[in-house]
């Protein structure tokens, strides 16, 4: 596994912990198909949430900044597939939601944007 | 979940009724907008979506689908915000639909949930009356406009929240109640006044007679005779409007957007000077969607054209079907609109390039071909269309010196207001037509009742000045408003006389070139 898969790793666990905490249950992790992947699927008060996790890059562009339109369309893509084979599609809520997790001095920073994007 | 409200919007200067449909439903969340939004409306998701989480409210996790119906009419303007916001707000289970109903929502939303000016408040708030809803709410800001329209219940809200607490009955609001009265009792307030032009007597009476008959004027004369400041005084013995004719000239500023926040209704003839380097489009109207021109806005007032042969050729040209028919009509692929244009022509032109062919001492510096360039940049057809023709001299030291003041224009008013209304009295049973200067061949043949002597004079005249078939009517026309301001039944010779005198530049000018 290379470094930078193993970090993405890393955030992914702080994430979930975090999740965990807020009483979200995890459905799963890495859902992946052809045409893309999403970070955790999650469930609370019975709706469905998308969950992609981002790290801080460099400078002063925040994690959350770096979904861009086209990720957020490839997001979607699959949640919709999720939703198709789980048969949920129409019947649960579903939120897209971004969690960008940040290092400051050794202090874990994490920020919570509930339903970041929508369909356009 | 379902909500259905109604809202408006306009085509040309009439309002058209729209409903709002909003379903909500679960799959991945979104928003589309079907039937046929144009840009603004478009937009209205962005406006809506902020507006609704920045007044408190959470956005649903749903699907959303907003129906503008009917379908096949373009959607225009901001103020569809408000009802789609309020839909969302019904079908997400914040109030019942039922609320919505027998009233209609108006407005645009700004991102922080308040509400902004919109268009055409007017024309929609006519249009309920005529389609017997009682009620609508929207924007503070327009109430004084919509509130003028008798019969139609006004509601005022300033915040998307507060049409939400008004709508569930949490907060009471007042409909908003205009003082017609005061509006229309408040003396228009001019700056300038008649009383300060000195000398140009002929001038200041062919102003009279083109207020008083509703006549086209065109005013030639060198750099300096005051011609500009004639125009500028102009608007101050116009007599004052109706009620039919103020709404109608508001309507066309409403959806233009041209309507001054301070002032709900247009209550003084609008007087506009578009500058000579207009477009054709800017002046008689139109783009993609159609929007008035400057003809439109000098609806029921005046048209001032300064250095008339300097607006291009093409300009001049559309001028035509205003002039004639009192309204333009925009044809588009799909669909035409038609704005009332009726309105005053004063023009106002040097008689050669150089400006002093007529000056007194100056002077002309213009070859033959300059001048005769010059002039026929007013084509025969237009010019067929000005009734009053006439040249301003240069101004005396002794008139500029003299201590006496001219004529007020209170007292000019009076006399103007007593000719249109002899002018209404004769026309009432005509229909679009109020002054003399509308009358067709027919109605001057049963209106224009002239002397003997006066017929003796017209003949002599014709025959020794050398007027065409054209001046004829003219002549005619002029001279019968020229007896009704002096209150006179039958047109008599000093009326013809002075009649004649307008057109007599037909030959001086554009027949000597």
């Amino acid at each position: 596994m290379s470094e930078r898969k193993e970090k993405g790793r890393l955030y992914e666990v702080f994430a979930e912990e975090y999740l965990k905490r807020k009483k979200y249950k995890i459905l799963e992790r890495n859902f992946s198909w052809r045409k893309g992947e999403i970070d955790i699927i999650a469930e609370r008060e019975g709706n469905i949430i998308f969950i992609e996790v981002r790290s801080k890059k460099q400078g002063d562009i925040r994690g959350y900044e770096t979904v861009t339109p086209v990720k957020q369309k490839k997001i979607i893509e699959t949640a919709k597939f999720y939703l198709e084979s789980k048969n949920l599609l129409g019947k649960r809520e579903v939120r897209f939601d971004v969690i960008s997790i940040n290092f400051k001095d050794d202090e874990i920073e994490i920020e919570h944007f509930e339903n970041a994007f929508r369909e356009e | 979940m379902l909500a259905k409200l109604k809202s408006a919007t306009y085509i040309g200067i009439d309002g058209t009724l729209v409903d709002v449909e909003v379903d909500l439903s679960k799959g991945i969340p979104s928003f589309s907008l079907v039937g046929l939004p144009e840009t603004m409306v478009k937009e209205s998701k962005e406006r809506v979506l902020t507006a609704i989480k920045n007044s408190g409210f959470s956005l649903p996790l749903k699907k959303i689908t907003i129906n503008l119906a009917p379908a096949d009419l373009r959607k225009e303007g901001t103020g569809l915000d408000l009802p789609i916001a309020l839909g969302i707000l019904s079908a997400s289970g914040h109030f019942a639909s039922e609320l919505l109903k027998e009233k209609v929502f108006l407005g645009e939303l700004s991102l922080d949930g308040k509400l902004r000016r919109i268009r055409g408040a007017l024309p929609i708030a006519i249009l309920l009356r005529e389609k017997g809803i009682k009620e609508i709410v929207l924007p503070f800001e327009n109430a004084p406009e919509a509130g003028i329209v008798e019969g139609v219940d006004v509601y005022p809200v300033n915040s998307l929240k507060e049409a939400v607490d008004f709508i569930k009955g949490d907060i009471k609001i007042e409909k908003f109640e205009v003082e017609k009265e005061k509006i229309f009792s408040e003396l228009s307030f001019y700056d300038v006044d008649f009383s300060e032009v000195k000398g140009q007597t002929s001038a200041k009476r062919a102003l009279e007679v083109a207020a008083a008959g509703g006549h086209n004027i065109l005013f030639i004369g060198p750099p300096g005779a005051g011609k500009t400041m004639l125009a500028r005084r102009f608007p101050t013995i116009l007599p004052g409007m109706t009620l039919e004719e103020a709404l109608e000239t508001t309507k066309i500023h409403s959806v233009a957007g041209k309507l001054p926040s301070d002032k709900p209704i247009i209550t003084t003839r609008p007087f506009r000077a578009p500058h000579h380097t207009i477009s054709d489009v800017g002046l008689i109207g139109g783009g993609h969607i159609p929007k008035p021109g400057e003809v439109s806005l000098a609806h029921n007032g005046v048209l001032f054209l300064d250095e008339f042969p300097e607006f291009s050729r093409n300009v001049l040209e559309v001028l035509r079907q205003p002039l004639e028919d009192g309204s333009v009509t925009i044809g588009r692929a799909k669909f035409s609109v038609t704005f009332p244009a009726r309105f005053v022509l004063f023009a106002s032109m040097n008689p050669c390039p150089c400006g002093y062919l007529t000056h007194s001492e100056k002077e002309c510096t213009c070859t033959a071909g300059q001048i005769r360039r010059y002039l026929s940049k007013i084509s025969g057809p237009l010019l067929d269309r000005i009734d009053i023709h006439l040249e301003i001299p240069s101004i005396t030291y002794t008139d500029l010196s003299s201590k006496k003041d001219g004529e007020p224009s209170e007292k000019i008013r009076e006399r103007i207001e007593k000719a249109r209304k002899i002018q209404l009295e004769r026309f009432k049973n005509e229909s679009g037509i109020y002054f003399n200067a509308y009358m067709k061949q027919k109605h001057i043949k049963n209106y224009v009742k002239i002397s003997p002597d006066g017929e003796n004079l017209l003949k002599n005249a014709m025959e020794n000045l050398n007027l065409s078939a054209r001046a004829y009517t003219r002549i005619l026309k002029l001279s019968r408003t020229i007896a009704d301001l002096d209150e006179s039944k039958e047109i008599k010779p000093h009326h013809i006389a002075e009649a004649i005198q307008y057109r007599a530049l037909d030959r001086e000018y554009w027949e000597g070139y």
